[in-house]
């Protein structure tokens, strides 16, 4: 039902630039969360909603391998996968800017590592009910159950938004990072004037799931200037949100030579139907009170928040701490989370010969388990291969991992291709992909890989 | 049963000293806004609607439950205490007991607040107004809920009450423009700012929402000025000397929240209850219209109000009416006319949306519109009253006019035909001359009767330029059109100047040309070196990384774009010969000269005023020999035919052009000799 209206959009040509412990010479959106690919998640939620077209960004270095991961995911809808340049450092407006001709009418754009049950509908509808421009979803943060994260202690500081939403109608009228200031927050008072009861949330997270309005991403394919949605643009409309429609920008009589632009302001393109404007102007709809201004002040720009209710699970996995927890928490929200679906928690091509193995473990295709083995809280990837003797607690084990005899893994992530020699003792760490820890090594809260890939970023 | 009886009585009996609610009424609004009546009249003993203000006040205080007022005196103290004792306050029958205090040394309601400290009278939670609030709101529910929000926070010292009101509501005061964040989780208030008429931004500290998830930002509020306070209000402040009135109070315990412990909570007053305070002659306006209009009943003039004289009757289309008034033949009262006893209206007078006094003797052919005249008022024949306040006896002879927005003062007599408009009339100078205050000088005083003088605004207040926008001096509302259109402009100024956020792509030449304009402005400001002007701008230049291209170009801009030069030719002339080293050092080859010129034609084609001195700036230019005869000709000849400005420029130049050919030609020729 959403399919002809809107377009969807996967932006998975992200680094992982926030984790790069786990994200060294791997593409980030095929990072295992419950052992399926990341990409999975979001694409699966637009599947349920209806979509059957999704455009999927993905750098080119890595697109052939996103391909194949996308074959094996069985998912029924049709994917176009388009690469940007791989070391140009793209942003996501500049992604959506390089799809151009691509966009034919309005956007949904997701980003590849949020991992949600929103319900796509109901965002649709606010995008709908007001002819918004913009819909951004965000979500409650939820108290973190204070589980250590592997890797060396740092504090991870959550970057915060201040988002300003008005009280009575859900219009986005701000959108700042709070470390663009330093002690004061100055707002324009034509703003309070206009939302005279506005609400700023400084804990709401933006999940980067947009909808938008098809003039904006004209606009943005004319406007170079913007690099990422987030940060630049959705600021740069949610402003321009208080300026006056400029209705005839040709007539202003003294016009400056210099300020006759070739270019068209945002206003020109987001000037609606005049048969919308029409109905809008005859119809005694209002979208708020107190005082005597037209529905929606005549904006023709408007944004809108959703914010997600108090029980809507969502996440972006794009640090290691939440990387980590909501490796933990899939598990248990897996029908919640894929409309339904039953969690394959052992693979059938796989060979356990454990039995201490609880409830709350995963394991992939052609993985062995040997006997003996004690595995709790752990997914464990495909191809894996864990000798006897392993004790496994709260892992998260990627594909072709070999764990050799009598190793203690504790809280740990292990990338793929990696090996631990027997007899290591980890805990809280991380090995980095195709990385050998030595025979009985013992580490606590380290980083094991390659120092010369770590250089590399 | 006797037993259980008198076991209620006793425990009543100890409870009562506790429980007598009590609220503390300010006489005095220690400010001139009611100029200059209140050299005459306390303010709370004004007529709104033929009754004094106090009187609104009190029976307010008594239909919501308070039992002991405590009315505090500053000034006029024996006209409060004669007012009282002939009122019904004073008769055993009274609910509520009125005790006058008087303590005339106090000079604001700070000092009137550490005086009712020293005089400890204070027993427990207690309503803090002034006399000039008009409310008809039950305040024992909102005591409880303040009582709630000290029993979970032991600093919670205040409880305020706002009522919703947009920007433009009529009863939201323009000098009240208040911004409130709230904690919308417990009812605290976290900042409280009253922004001044002008501001364009509100400055918020930061760590108000980073502190909590949610905070809320209200426009849409309207003070009602009523506040429920602890017993540690008082208290609080003796101990901070510098609190003068109850808006320092508030900034105060919010600044230092941790230091006074203490806390302030809000309260909005549910949609049909109805408070505002009569803080200027806006007010008084706004809120007299309201009680004709009945927002605020039980308090409108057929009900309450009329303990002494004829009841009113209430007739069709908000007439008001004692039965002792007389209507002569043909005279109209067209809506919203309160007409009080005794008074006579002569033959084809029209009155309407005003408020008429006692014994007031209006002629005929007489139009009275939106004003309110006080008692004993005599219009004489043909005269025309319009968004006016007249006090007590004042006569207005044959033909007068007055409008825009006059307040008279009492007993003025103003003569035959006269016509004055948005002025402040006087029967004598010497209560001006006496009250001591400053800006008497401000005053121009103009005699134009016996007893008749006139003097205009004073402003005050450095801000009253946009309040006269709004509506006049005075404060009345003249218009409903002329608010809305100041709305829109001040919407307009806001847009404009949105910069809230660092736009998110900042031109790195805009921002270059600002820096630049910034040096140039300073420098000739303080006269600076234009040598050390150059190293600026250099390392402007570097560090936006903008081409020697772009530098020329908007060295030139910023030198035409001067502040002190946007208008005349002088101006720009004295900008030039300063910045003449600056130029020199920039403009250098060909390229450059393209670029100045271009410049040139950009920033001077934007203003049309300055296009007759265009060639004589290029002359100043050429010669100081920053630019070339040859750079000037092809600047001529490359015409963007397109561009009708590019094109009226070059005909503005030619004179100069022609004068450069001639020169040429001459040149020429005495070489070729």
């Amino acid at each position: 039902m959403v399919t002809a209206e809107l377009q969807a959009i996967v932006m998975a040509g992200g680094k992982g630039s926030r984790m790069t412990e786990i994200t060294v010479g791997r593409p980030k959106c095929l990072l295992p969360v419950g052992n399926q690919p990341m990409i999975w998640f979001p694409l699966q939620m637009l599947e349920r909603a209806g979509i059957q077209d999704v455009i999927v960004v993905v750098t080119e270095s890595i697109r052939v391998e996103v391909q194949t991961a996308l074959d094996r995911s069985g998912l029924k809808m049709h994917i176009e996968i388009v690469a940007i340049p791989a070391g140009e450092d793209w942003g996501t407006a500049d992604s959506l800017r390089h799809l151009g001709e691509k966009i034919k009418t309005d956007v949904l754009i997701v980003s590849c590592d949020l991992v949600t049950d929103v319900c796509l509908n109901e965002v649709v509808n606010v995008f709908r009910k007001h002819q918004a421009s913009v819909t951004a979803v965000f979500f409650r943060t939820h108290n973190e159950t204070n589980a250590t994260t592997p890797g060396p202690k740092t504090k991870h500081k959550p970057e915060r938004d201040l988002v300003g939403i008005d009280a009575v109608t859900s219009r986005l009228v701000f959108l700042a990072s709070a470390s663009d200031f330093e002690e004061t927050l100055s707002l324009p008072r034509s703003l309070l004037r206009k939302h005279q009861h506005l609400t700023i949330h400084s804990q709401l997270v933006d999940s980067h799931l947009y909808v938008l309005r098809h003039w904006i991403v004209q606009y943005l394919i004319q406007e170079k200037s913007f690099t990422t949605l987030k940060g630049e643009l959705l600021p740069y409309i949610v402003k321009k949100q208080l300026s006056k429609n400029v209705k005839s920008m040709e007539t202003e009589p003294n016009a400056s030579i210099i300020g006759v632009d070739v270019k068209k302001e945002v206003a020109q393109f987001a000037a609606g139907d005049q048969l919308d404007t029409d109905i809008c102007n005859m119809s005694t709809f209002n979208d708020h009170h107190g005082d005597m201004k037209s529905a929606y002040h005549g904006d023709s720009i408007r944004c809108y928040a959703y914010i997600a209710g108090n029980d809507t699970f969502g996440m972006r996995a794009n640090t290691l701490p939440v990387y980590c927890s909501l490796n933990r928490k899939v598990k248990n929200l897996w029908p919640l989370l894929t409309g339904g679906r039953e969690l394959v928690r052992i693979s059938s091509s796989s060979e356990i010969k454990s039995r201490q193995m609880d409830e709350d473990c995963l394991v992939g295709d052609h993985t062995v388990v040997s006997e003996k083995t004690s595995i709790k809280g752990t997914s464990i990837g495909s191809h894996c291969v864990i000798e006897p003797k392993v004790c496994l607690t709260n892992c998260i084990i990627m594909n072709g991992v070999k764990i050799r005899e009598g190793c203690k893994l504790s809280n740990c992530v292990v990338c793929d291709e990696a090996e631990i020699c027997s007899g290591c003792e980890l805990i809280d760490c991380i090995v980095g992909s195709t990385h050998t820890v030595g025979e009985g090594e013992k580490h606590s809260n380290e980083v094991l890989t390659e120092l010369d890939r770590l250089m590399e970023i | 049963m006797s037993n259980t009886c008198g076991n209620k009585l006793k425990s009543s009996e100890t409870m009562k000293k506790e429980d007598v609610l009590q609220a503390v009424v300010i006489c005095d609004n220690f400010n001139s806004w009611f100029e200059p009546v209140s050299f005459y009249v306390p303010v709370p003993l004004i007529p709104l609607v033929n009754s004094p203000i106090l009187e609104y006040s009190l029976e307010f205080l008594s239909l919501s439950g308070v039992q002991e007022v405590i009315l505090f005196c500053c000034s006029h103290a024996d006209r409060f205490k004669k007012y009282i004792k002939n009122s019904k306050w004073s008769k055993r029958s009274a609910l509520m007991s009125v005790s006058v205090m008087v303590s005339e040394s106090c000079r604001t309601l700070g000092d009137a607040m550490r005086d009712l400290d020293a005089k400890a009278v204070i027993r427990s939670d207690f309503i803090l107004l002034t006399a000039d609030v008009i409310a008809n709101i039950q305040l024992l529910p909102i005591l409880e809920r303040h009582r709630k929000f000290a029993k979970q926070d032991k600093g919670a010292v205040m409880t305020i009450l706002y009522k919703e009101a947009g920007p433009g509501h009529n009863t939201r005061s323009p000098e009240d423009e208040t911004v409130l964040a709230v904690d919308s989780s417990t009812n605290r208030i976290l900042f409280h700012k009253k922004v001044g008429q002008t501001s364009k931004k509100i400055v918020f500290p930061l760590e108000t929402f980073m502190d909590r998830s949610k905070t809320e930002l209200l426009y849409n509020l309207q003070a009602t000025r009523i506040y429920l306070c602890s017993p540690a209000v008082p208290p609080l402040f003796s101990d901070n000397f510098d609190f003068q009135s109850l808006d320092d109070f508030v900034r105060g315990i919010l600044m230092n929240e941790e230091i006074l412990a203490s806390t302030i909570y809000w309260h909005c007053l549910d949609t049909a209850e109805y408070a505002a305070q009569i803080s200027t002659w806006h007010m008084y306006q706004a809120v007299s219209h309201d009680i004709i209009h009945r927002w605020v009943y039980p308090l409108v003039p057929d009900v309450t109000l009329t303990a002494s004289g004829e009841r009113y009757m209430y007739l069709r289309h908000n007439v008001y009416q004692q039965k002792s008034a007389k209507l002569a033949k043909g005279c109209v009262l067209e809506e919203d006319v309160v007409l009080a006893e005794d008074t006579v209206i002569g033959e084809n007078t029209y009155i309407t949306s005003s408020v008429i006094g006692r014994n007031c003797v209006i002629g005929k052919n007489v139009f009275v519109s939106n004003s309110y005249l006080w008692d004993n008022v005599v219009l004489e024949d043909n005269s025309r009253v319009e968004f006016s306040v007249v006090a007590s006896g004042t006569v207005l002879k044959n033909g007068c006019k007055l409008g825009q927005g006059c307040i008279v003062g009492p007993e003025t007599v103003l003569d035959a035909n006269k016509d004055i408009k948005n002025a402040y009339l006087v029967a004598s100078t010497s209560v001006l001359k006496d009250d001591g205050n400053e800006n008497i000088s401000d005053r121009k005083i103009v005699k134009i009767g016996e007893k008749a003088f006139m003097y205009t605004c004073i402003t005050e207040d450095s801000d009253s330029e946009e309040e006269t926008k709004i509506c006049h001096p005075s404060g009345l509302i003249l218009d409903s059109q002329g608010e809305s259109e100041e709305e829109s402009d001040d919407d307009l100024t806001g847009s404009n100047d949105m910069s809230y956020r660092a736009s998110p792509v900042p031109d790195d030449v805009n921002l270059f040309f600002n820096e630049v304009l910034d040096s140039l402005s300073r420098g000739i400001e303080d006269k600076l070196d234009c040598d050390h002007l150059i190293l600026e701008i250099n390392s402007s230049r570097y560090a936006y990384n903008v081409t020697v291209q772009e530098v020329n170009y908007n060295v030139v801009r910023a030198l035409l774009s001067l502040p002190s030069s946007s208008t005349s030719f002088a101006e720009i002339k004295k900008g030039l010969a300063y910045f003449m080293p600056i130029l020199k050092k920039y403009i250098r080859n060909d390229e450059a000269q393209k670029d100045c010129l271009q410049a040139i034609e950009d920033t001077i084609g934007g203003k049309s005023e300055l296009w007759d001195s265009l060639p004589k700036l290029l002359h100043i230019l050429y010669g100081n020999d920053i630019l070339e005869e040859d750079a000037i000709m092809e600047w001529y000849n490359t015409t963007d035919e397109t561009s009708p400005t590019a094109t009226a420029i070059r005909k503005e130049v030619q004179p100069l052009i022609k004068w450069l050919e001639e020169a040429d030609a001459e040149s020429d020729s005495s070489e070729s000799e």
